[in-house]
């Protein structure tokens, strides 16, 4: 009802529904290990998605599922209204995916590196203006060993949207970067959701969660223990009674530092 | 709402479909780029084996070939002293009686000749033959003074030697096709295994397979990579063999090219080997020692450096089936007996044998992570 109602608003719109990512009772085990223990969840399109949870809380299996890099134990998982274990090479090119750590060929530059990758989703693509957009132009030449960890970062994503994905998947993007550098890439993946791209992206940092993430899931042992917004789970848990024992600050201590170092990068 | 000058909107982007072709074209060039900058297959596949072929091309070109025979101080004076130690083949080392007798007991001289008036001591070294061949030497020479001291007006017997134009047998003939064997199993093997270790280690595959390609197209450009490498080994290993130290190749370019075209095969063989290692282990220590398992006998006993010739029946029955022995025979006949391509068949198809079991057993056992 309300997805016919929607197509006779916007007939351009996807026909199942405004969820890009449907996850179903997924289940993934290691021998006698549960790392996903039965979770459901949506993104909708266009949204920031986040996955919050400690180290071993299934965040990253759960991501290489939906990133056909695994295989699920039971479920099902569509991506764009296709089965990721059915036809995995579709939603292959419909994706970008950021990897946790490193990933590229050390030995070659990161203009190889993209016209590597454009070959490989066969598309067509200016790597000067990628990196221009990237602010990697002056490392152009350079190899991916030799960037600091911002960079490194900001290459990997613009290896995620050559081929124009519908959604991509950052995996803890900011883990290891100093205030600035985490500070720019909140700015870049802001940029690239305002482009219509839906952004899946796990985290430990809660500020991370709550500066970027429009809905959020967090995730315990393998279960989703809540889904909502940032705000609701806020007043959720308020609504508890739970108050906050410290007087809240009208500036953190990371204020004192941006404001002291200057927000602009310097890892060059 | 969404600025397309910039980025085309994802929402309009049109499907785009995976080339395999181009996919290939770009999982052999990169690889190969990145390969060619990477310092180990620099040493294993060029460095070493260039290295190998001048140290062997160097053997027998020394100028201390010679039969090293000592003359002592007060002999070399004298005319018999003088002759002898004009001798060509022969090595004088000067000194006096004692200090060439210490190097005789060592095994530095072959002998010692001391010439006492009309009577000439040689002491040889009974534990060299090569003392039976100093003992020949200068007996022949002091047959020929006692001659010219007699000045006979004929002679009852006389010699003729004819020489025939053989081809030199020297080291590097034997050596550069063993080269080449090496370089190939090094690159094929060290090169594959440690090669897609490092892919697994470092991610790169696993990014490899966020994009839309298959996991054979990953396989068929390493392979292909490393052929385009294998060709430029044989190519340097050659040149430097012919230029620098006059390797010869038997029929020139008909040689050359089922050179090559044998080096493919053997490569073809080895990356079998290479990707079953590879394909069964997830990190080096574990690969290590199945990769040298693999490839040290064979550096051993395959006649890369020496024949197989000098191991006993048992152990030359157990080399000649080794992948590396039938290659390196075949090469070596190829390249010095100047037989074609279709008479060393016999190991040819033992190639594809040991090529069927390595492939066979890859496809059964092979896991990505």
């Amino acid at each position: 009802m309300a997805a016919a109602e929607l197509a006779s608003f916007s007939p351009a719109a996807e026909p199942d529904t405004h969820d890009i990512i449907r996850v179903e009772v997924l289940r993934k085990t290691f021998g006698s290990l549960v790392a996903v223990d039965g979770i459901s969840f949506t993104v909708r399109r266009g949204e920031v998605f986040g996955i919050l949870g400690q180290n071993g809380a299934g965040k990253t299996t759960t991501l290489e599922i939906i990133e056909t890099l695994q295989k699920p134990t039971s479920g099902t998982v569509l991506v764009d209204g296709i089965d990721v274990v059915r036809d995995p090479w579709a939603v292959k090119s419909r994706i970008g995916v950021q990897l946790q750590s490193a990933g590229f060929y050390p030995e070659l530059s990161l203009v190889q590196l993209l016209d590597f990758f454009a070959a490989l989703y066969n598309v067509h693509v200016d790597p000067m203006a990628l990196l221009r957009r990237f602010q990697l132009v002056d490392k152009a030449k350079s190899y991916y060993n030799t960037l600091s960890g911002g960079q490194k970062q900001r290459f990997s994503l613009a290896t995620t949207l050559l081929h124009h994905p519908r959604v991509i998947f950052l995996d803890e993007p900011t883990t290891g970067l100093d205030p600035q550098a985490r500070a720019n890439l909140w700015d870049l993946a802001r940029e690239i959701k305002a482009e219509g791209v839906t952004i899946v992206l796990t985290t430990h940092y809660m500020e991370e969660a709550e500066q970027l993430c429009d809905r959020l899931a967090i995730m315990d042992q393998g279960h989703i223990v809540r889904t909502g917004t940032p705000q609701s789970m806020i007043e959720e848990l308020l609504a508890t009674g739970f108050r906050k024992p410290v007087i809240r600050q009208e500036a953190t201590l990371e204020d004192v530092f941006l404001s002291l170092t200057g927000r602009s990068l310097r890892d060059d | 709402m969404i600025d397309t000058t910039t980025t085309p909107s994802p929402a309009g982007a049109t499907d785009v479909k995976p080339s395999e072709l181009r996919s290939l074209w770009a999982l052999t060039k990169y690889p190969f780029l990145a390969m060619m900058r990477n310092v180990s297959t620099f040493a294993f596949g060029f460095l070493f084996p260039i290295v190998f072929i001048a140290v062997f091309g160097l053997i027998g070109n020394g100028s201390g070939g010679g039969l090293r025979l000592g003359i002592t101080s007060e002999s070399a004076a004298q005319p018999a002293g003088q002759t002898i130690a004009q001798l060509s083949g022969v090595t004088p080392v000067q000194g006096s009686s004692a200090e060439l007798e210490k190097q005789l007991q060592l095994g530095k001289l072959e002998g010692i000749v001391d010439v006492q008036g009309s009577r000439v001591v040689l002491q040889v070294n009974s534990a060299s033959p090569q003392g039976q061949v100093a003992r020949l030497w200068i007996q022949s020479t002091i047959d020929q003074l006692n001659l010219a001291a007699l000045a006979p007006a004929s002679l009852p017997y006389s010699l003729d030697v004819t020489q025939v134009a053989g081809r030199r047998d020297r080291y590097i003939d034997f050596a550069l096709p063993g080269q080449i064997g090496f370089a190939l199993l090094s690159t094929a093997i060290f090169g594959t295994v440690f090669g897609l270790l490092y892919l697994k280690k470092a991610l790169i595959l696993k990014r490899l397979f966020a994009t839309p390609v298959h996991g054979i197209t990953i396989l068929l450009g390493q392979g292909l990579a490393r052929l385009v490498m294998a060709v430029l080994q044989v190519l340097l290993i050659l040149g430097v063999g012919v230029i620098g130290f006059g390797f010869q190749l038997a029929n020139g370019w008909v040689t050359f090219v089922e050179m090559v075209l044998l080096s493919v095969l053997g490569l073809f063989v080895f990356l079998g080997f290479g990707l079953f290692i590879a394909g069964r282990t997830n990190d080096e220590n574990a690969a290590s020692p199945i990769t040298n398992l693999v490839t040290l006998p064979q550096f051993l006993l395959s006649g890369v450096f020496f024949s197989t010739d000098v191991f006993p029946g048992w152990v030359q029955a157990i080399a000649n089936v080794l992948p590396l022995t039938l290659f390196n025979s075949a090469m070596r006949q190829i390249a010095a007996e100047g037989v074609g391509l279709g008479d060393v068949l016999p190991a040819i198809l033992g190639l594809c044998v040991w090529a069927a079991i390595a492939y066979a057993a890859t496809a059964r056992t092979f896991k990505w992570v």
